[in-house]
């Protein structure tokens, strides 16, 4: 597996082409969301200190892309490169995001096209939808279905926050339909105030919009929360199988459902009949791009996410602990050799297990995700035994047989991105 | 009470299913068994319902199905070429399913097209694995060989090296780019050895030269194939033996021997054993004046077809993409950059290597030029062949195959 470790080069090669780049752009947060990263049932990531990303930051880190950039153009070449901007909750602090947007937008073409995208809760979308209109700025609205499930979602003073942005979102579709019929999107969190049948039928039903339902993130809880954490925690495919109609709303969901969900990776990963690209079906494996053991991304290959302190890491969904480098009054400290070194030695970490693990060609665990990375005994949970997998094969062919129209439908109509 | 016996009959999902009219095929891709059937009858019927793809890959028969000869001969043989399994169906829902071998490309031109829309177009160039420069022509350069193969024409142009080396520099951006080769009287174009050399630093380099034109410049040739990959073109035997005899040496030299004829098939197998060379090449050309020896060559017969041993992937590639164009660009010393020297030009060298990707995989004619055709489209044997060749296009006749039509089935 030697030859599977990363360098500086690998590094460099995913920095000149950076998909996304996120930054945090506030810790603040005008609701009080009980199941929040920030909130006391998770550890190890910063106090919320109502922070806010100082633009000149912002801007060393632009330049440092932009002359790597800069030096890799190549002739009619245009990558699309999607600024993020995460929070707390983001529009607490436009003002550094049309700052950012304004420089972007100032600087000599460098074969990038850049586009804008926000993970928001609505409450201040009144304010602001214009300007997020001009930009056309991709819209991922956090709301947990209907008053009663939004019931977590509550503002300083503890009110849940499902009037005001119910409304805010009306007025968005009702004042532009066009944008909002395109660029808006909607995510919920599952837990015992809703359910996965009431909360897609909600925003199906007054939106027109499959909204992405998750349950709550299960790494890092506290030790002293687990109680409270286990109360909150309401399992996907269980809420599934306890809906009214559990076959149609399957139906209804498609690849969301977790069945069809699993069938899919089977036919994408297992069946030999998918490829994503021409490459990818030549596959002169030399020619492909460096795929890692485990299913942990190689630094920048998918973002950079920037924390509202500086730290460099490789997404939001991580600890802060994993950061690579971080942004000073100076400039980006980002060592491509450190960062690439720190990367292989937590990835390594699992490779005996991984070598006779039946996940190993498509794995999907990020090695960050697992909660004891750094003690000595750390191991995979997601370990999949040899009969384990025969067993998956068996149940996704049952789960087909019961629904054979999903092999046509999922060869014609899913499209997977990373 | 219907007390029959029924019977599930499900195919591997290694097991490719082809309905031409009357004619069947099914072929295993894992153990390269075939089974040609004619699609008739009861047949008819069982083959049409595996072959859709709802239907996973299974299909129900009853006891006085299998009794009819033609359907128990067939069934047999799917069993004993492991093709797939016949189980009998005990009414416990406990289905066999398969699933047919049918390729999802996930992004494909489409994909290209819709991203060219939005303005952004990143990863089309990544379809460039390899870029042919012709410098310049060469006296011993043939220009209906040209067409087919990598060998000089007799033009007189001369390539511009600096546009070279930017085309090559605008290209580096694809991390599939793994080859380029450079092609003509190499030994005339000026300072070749420092632009190969910068070349090199870019992408592995490989010279193409022809025995003639080696001959007059053995010492040259030598520093090269120190350095570089050099492979030596061949049309006129008498010259290579005069190289191989004068030459102490050939480590490091690769050699394409044109063969046109028995006779000169012949010749070549008869100086690769005389010299023991190794690593050569026999490619097949037409002339103009050779055809049946050419359709030999290039049509497969019955006894080729039966030993075809093809994966499933080598069957999706054949069904998507042109195996010989396919991520190629040829550039003639006049800056014309071609797909496919016998198609019309994609542009000129001053474009940017990545606009000409993109127009090929969308209006071009050779990088997914497969075999689609009349008379291959009716042909069960549609996916085993290789993808179509200039040789066709030389020749300018695609129905020249005997086994078009079922002729042989
Ligand atoms: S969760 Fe892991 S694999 Fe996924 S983007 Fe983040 S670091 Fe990469
Ligand atoms: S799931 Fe398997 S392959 Fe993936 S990290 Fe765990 S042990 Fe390794
Ligand atoms: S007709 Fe075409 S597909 Fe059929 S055997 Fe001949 S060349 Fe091959």
């Amino acid at each position: 597996m030697e030859n599977l470790k990363i360098s500086s080069k690998d590094i460099a090669y995913n920095l000149v082409h950076l998909p996304q780049l996120v930054f945090e752009v506030t810790d603040a947060c005008n609701l009080r969301c009980k199941y929040c990263g920030y909130a006391d049932l998770y550890e190890g990531y910063d106090k919320r200190e109502n922070l806010k990303f100082p633009f000149h930051k912002a801007k060393l880190l632009i330049d440092y892309l932009h002359v790597l950039w800069q030096e890799n153009e190549c002739g009619g070449v245009v990558e699309p490169v999607s600024i993020g901007f995460y929070g707390g909750e983001p529009l607490l602090n436009v003002p550094f995001i049309e700052e950012v947007i304004a420089y972007l937008e100032g600087l000599p073409p460098v074969g990038k096209k850049f586009h804008y995208n926000m993970t928001t809760n609505a409450m201040l979308l009144d304010k602001y939808m214009d300007f997020l209109v001009e930009k056309e700025f991709r819209l991922l609205i956090s709301l947990d279905g209907d008053k009663e499930g939004q019931g977590y979602r509550v503002d300083a003073a503890g009110r849940n926050s499902f009037d005001r942005v119910f409304a805010n979102i009306c007025l968005l579709r009702d004042r532009y339909p066009e944008y909002f019929d395109k660029f808006v999107m909607f995510n919920s969190v599952l837990h015992n105030k809703n359910s996965v049948e009431s909360i897609f039928h909600f925003i199906k039903n007054t939106f027109g919009k499959e909204p992405s339902i998750s349950p709550l993130n299960n790494s890092g809880i506290r030790k002293d929360k687990v109680e409270e954490f286990q109360r909150t925690y309401r399992n996907y495919a269980q809420s599934i199988r306890e809906a009214t109609n559990c076959e149609a709303l399957k139906t209804e969901m498609f690849i969301k459902e977790p069945g069809t969900k699993l069938l899919l990776d089977y036919i994408y990963n297992e069946s030999g009949n998918v490829y994503y690209t021409f490459n990818h079906l030549l596959n002169s494996s030399k020619h492909l791009s460096y795929s890692p053991p485990t299913g942990t991304c190689t630094p920048f290959s998918k973002k950079m996410f920037v924390t509202v302190k500086g730290r460099i890491l490789q997404c939001e969904r991580i600890n802060h602990e994993f950061a690579l480098g971080y942004i000073s009054d100076k400039g980006v400290e980002l060592d491509w050799d450190k960062a690439a070194q720190q990367h292989n030695g937590y990835v390594f970490r699992y490779e005996r297990q991984c070598r006779s693990c039946a996940h190993r060609k498509a794995c999907s665990q990020c090695v960050y995700q697992i909660d004891d990375i750094q003690e000595e005994t750390t191991k995979c949970n997601s370990y999949c035994s040899d009969k384990q997998a025969e067993q998956m094969n068996t149940y996704c062919m049952a789960y087909l047989d019961r629904h054979p129209e999903l092999y046509r439908r999922i060869l014609k109509e899913v499209v997977v991105r990373g | 009470m219907n007390t029959m016996k029924k019977y599930w009959l499900v195919l591997s999902p290694d097991t490719f299913i082809w309905l031409k009219g009357e004619n069947g095929l099914l072929y295993q891709s894992v153990n390269h068994t075939q089974v040609p059937f004619k699609n008739v009858g009861t047949i008819k019927s069982l083959a049409g319902q595996l072959d859709d793809i709802d239907n996973l890959y299974r299909v129900e028969l009853t006891e006085e199905m299998l009794q009819q000869p033609e359907v128990n001969g067939w069934v047999r043989q799917i069993v004993d070429k492991q093709c797939g399994r016949l189980l009998e169906n005990n009414g416990t829902g406990n289905r066999p399913a398969s699933m047919k071998p049918v390729l999802k490309l996930q992004d494909g031109v489409k994909y290209y097209e819709w991203l060219h829309r939005q303005g952004i177009d990143g990863c089309v160039i990544q379809n460039l694995h390899e870029v042919v420069f012709y410098l310049n022509g060469s006296a011993s350069g043939d220009d209906v060989l040209h067409r087919q193969l990598v060998y000089p024409s007799t033009t007189d142009a001369v390539a511009d090296r600096e546009k070279v080396i930017r085309f090559v520099k605008e290209s580096k951006v694809s991390p599939f780019l793994s080859k380029l080769s450079l092609a003509g009287n190499l030994l005339v174009f000026p300072h070749l050895e420092e632009m190969a050399e910068e070349l090199q630093a870019i992408c592995p380099v490989k010279l193409y030269i022809t025995v003639e034109d080696a001959l007059n410049g053995l010492p040259q040739l030598k520093e090269w194939a120190d350095k570089l990959s050099v492979q030596i073109l061949v049309n006129d035997f008498p010259s290579l033996e005069m190289l191989l005899d004068a030459n102490g040496w050939c480590a490091g030299l690769q050699f394409t021997l044109v063969v046109t004829s028995v006779q000169t098939y012949e010749a070549a197998t008869g100086i690769i054993n005389k010299y023991g060379l190794e690593h050569v090449e026999l490619v097949p050309a037409y002339t103009g004046e050779n055809l049946p020896f050419f359709e030999d060559c290039i049509y497969p017969d019955a006894g080729e077809l039966a030993g075809v041993s093809l994966s499933k992937k080598d069957i999706f590639i054949r069904q998507t993409l042109n195996v010989t164009d396919f991520g190629k660009l040829y550039i003639e010393p006049d800056g014309k950059v071609y797909a496919n020297l016998d198609n019309a030009p994609l542009g000129m060298i001053d474009d940017s290597p990545h606009d000409l990707v993109y127009k090929e995989l969308t209006e071009g004619h050779s990088w997914l030029h497969i075999r689609d055709q009349e008379p291959c489209r009716e042909c069960v044997y549609q996916w085993l062949c290789p993808s179509p060749s200039n040789y066709e296009r030389v020749i300018g006749r695609p129905d020249l195959c005997k086994m078009a039509m079922g002729n042989e089935a």
